[in-house]
């Protein structure tokens, strides 16, 4: 159905028409300069071998070559003048990485949105003031903290494990190395490539980021649900188990989906936290695709690579956002009906 | 029964206990740190309460945190770059959004679909262009450029966010205002604005961190010392290692974080708090 705002007056028709455009204009302009232009202008350099005297005068270098194709082939079969980089491992750990951490947030999230919400738990302002937290405190300075946690020193976790053994009986003292160990506890969980103690480092500080954020989104869902659902389900006997089975999970998926695909997204594409944790490391074992491009760029300095990497990191975009995009609007006709 | 209400009540307590505890403990390690007199480079325990309790480092952080640069500058640039990106953000992210959610005109689902897609690519995959073409509106060192870099990153989240905010405000209260002979701005202001507020203030406060925690990019365009940010000088300071005692370090970060909890608690009352955890229940 067209849709168009009731106006009594003819002569505002023309002014009409070009509305829409005139609120697009001034954002579209900043995004051109900012966003489009760059984004043609890294397509091109993908093509060349541009390097860091290339980056005065840009595209209008003197001695910038095109090499046609052969970034692109360095990155995905190899020859990168890099150590411990291979295309294929590093996206399998990318997108586990994402699914793992929104297989872990989501349902962690739902589960203390309907512990919060159940009537008459105490103190329920208290908790909702301290679980918000990691969402407003700055990023740079939660990776700064959960670094110090699994310092494999004076780290807490080490001293919390410490203590933990030691209440069994045990004298020994816990000397993890999270963040640096190479040995991956479980050798056979990723078939590209083992995940090292880091990966599971990061799990944990990742939750301690994530799970706030689906609460909210899982609390605002939640008391959407009209309590006369669950008094017709009481009605007719169904158990606890059952009500939350069969009306509060299907009513909440409309939320959860979207919040997931977001997730996922940010996950995916976690720059500050990764490169703040590890770097990437032990040895790019922790390495994702922004982390890698960001290395590229600021210490290899292979500024065509960097090129190429972006218009792959591109590609890889657009497949998540076409897959993420169809799985969320399912789920809409889903609402609907 | 009764009984049985008491012992799901006290599970369910010390559930959120844990929980509450494992959000608490490692913002309460990084307070330790911040006043700890006693370190003289990395600590060597975690420990629950300082050893020798001072407020020394914290002061010699408003004194000179990083190189040569004085805290207020730091803080300065920080608020400045953080505070300007959101603004802009916003503006550009609503009249956006309230398009998208508003109007219907060719090109509007390709153009959704472009601005949605520009969500998904991460802003470093484009830094090496970016560098040139701030270089050549010779706005790459300058505060200015980081603002603008900045908003443009946040946006995609506030056409996200508040596009489902316009969509949700009832198209009959915008046409009995036009029908009251009130301009689309006005309508906007004294309609739209008011009923989309708590979604519009979710989008100022994640833009708002979004730049108040970025440095990645900054350090690739900064290169003069005057326009440092304060998550740059975090970044530089735990890159430099053990050289300075880690409280200096923690208290960095602990009076970075000040300023957000800030601005959160004066919110809480009135607009997140609806918007994040609902009001039924007060």
């Amino acid at each position: 159905m067209a849709i168009k705002p009731v106006t009594v007056r003819r002569k505002t028709d023309l002014r009409r028409v070009f509305q829409p455009y005139l609120y697009l204009l001034p954002a579209f302009l900043v995004l051109s300069v900012i966003t489009f232009y760059p984004l043609v202008y890294q397509v091109i350099i993908s093509f060349t071998d541009f390097q860091t005297k290339d980056l005065l005068l840009g595209l209008n270098s003197p001695k910038l070559q095109f090499i046609g194709l052969q970034n692109y082939k360095q990155i995905i079969f190899g020859g990168l003048p890099v150590q411990n980089f291979e295309f294929i491992r590093v996206l399998f750990y990318n997108l586990w990485w994402a699914i793992t951490n929104v297989m872990v947030h989501v349902p962690a999230g739902v589960l203390i949105a309907v512990l919060l919400n159940v009537k008459g738990v105490w103190f329920k302002k208290i908790y909702r003031a301290i679980y918000v937290l990691p969402v407003v405190i700055p990023p740079i300075v939660v990776g700064t903290v959960w670094r110090n946690i699994f310092n494999e020193q004076y780290g807490a976790m080490n001293q919390a494990l410490t203590w933990i053994v030691q209440l069994f009986g045990s004298d020994t003292v816990v000397h993890l190395r999270w963040l640096e160990s190479y040995t991956p506890p479980i050798p056979w969980l990723l078939p590209t490539g083992a995940l090292p103690l880091a990966y599971y480092a990061m799990m944990i500080a990742n939750f301690w980021l994530g799970w706030p954020f689906m609460t909210l989104v899982a609390t605002g869902a939640l008391q959407s649900i009209p309590r006369e659902l669950y008094e017709a389900a009481e009605i007719d006997g169904a158990s606890k188990t059952y009500q939350f089975l069969h009306v509060t999970v299907p009513l909440l998926r409309p939320a959860m989906i979207p919040a997931a695909m977001y997730g996922f997204t940010l996950s995916f594409n976690l720059f500050n936290f990764v490169y703040f944790m590890t770097g990437g490391g032990p040895s790019r074992m922790t390495e994702i695709l922004v982390t890698f491009a960001y290395d590229l760029v600021r210490n290899l300095r292979l500024y065509g690579v960097a090129g190429a990497f972006a218009v792959i990191i591109f590609f890889v975009a657009i497949a998540i956002f076409l897959i993420t995009n169809k799985l969320t609007r399912a789920t809409e006709s889903y609402a609907e009906s | 029964m009764r009984k049985y209400l008491w012992v799901r009540q006290i599970l369910g307590q010390i559930f959120l206990i844990i929980i509450g505890l494992y959000v608490i403990v490692p913002i309460w390690g990084m307070l330790r740190l911040a006043f700890d007199g006693s370190l003289l480079s990395r600590p060597t325990e975690f420990r629950f309460f300082p050893k020798v309790f001072s407020l020394e480092p914290l002061f010699s952080v408003l004194d000179r945190p990083y190189q040569s640069v004085h805290f207020t500058t730091l803080l300065k640039n920080s608020l400045v770059v953080s505070l300007g990106a959101a603004l802009l953000a916003l503006v550009l992210g609503a009249s956006l959004a309230y398009a998208f959610a508003r109007f219907r005109f060719p090109g509007r689902k390709p153009g959704l679909f472009i601005l949605l897609l520009t969500a998904v690519i991460p802003p470093i995959a484009f830094a090496t262009p970016l560098y040139i073409v701030l270089s050549i509106l010779q706005i790459r060192t300058s505060l200015l450029g980081l603002t603008i870099v900045y908003a443009v990153f946040a946006i995609p989240f506030c056409i996200w966010n508040m596009r489902a905010a316009f969509q949700s405000v009832p198209r009959e209260l915008e046409e009995a205002a036009f029908l009251d002979g009130a301009g689309y701005l006005s309508t906007f202001r004294y309609v739209t604005l008011p009923l989309a507020l708590p979604s519009i203030a979710i989008a100022a406060l994640i833009s708002f961190l979004m730049a108040y925690s970025e440095f990645a990019i900054g350090w690739l365009f900064v290169d003069k010392a005057q326009t440092v940010t304060l998550s740059m000088a975090i970044y530089a300071m735990v890159q430099s290692g053990n050289a300075q005692p880690w409280s200096i370090l923690g208290s960095l970060v602990v009076i970075m974080s000040i300023p957000v909890i800030l601005v959160f608690v004066i919110f809480q009352r009135t607009l997140l708090e609806r918007m994040l955890f609902g009001a039924l229940d007060s």
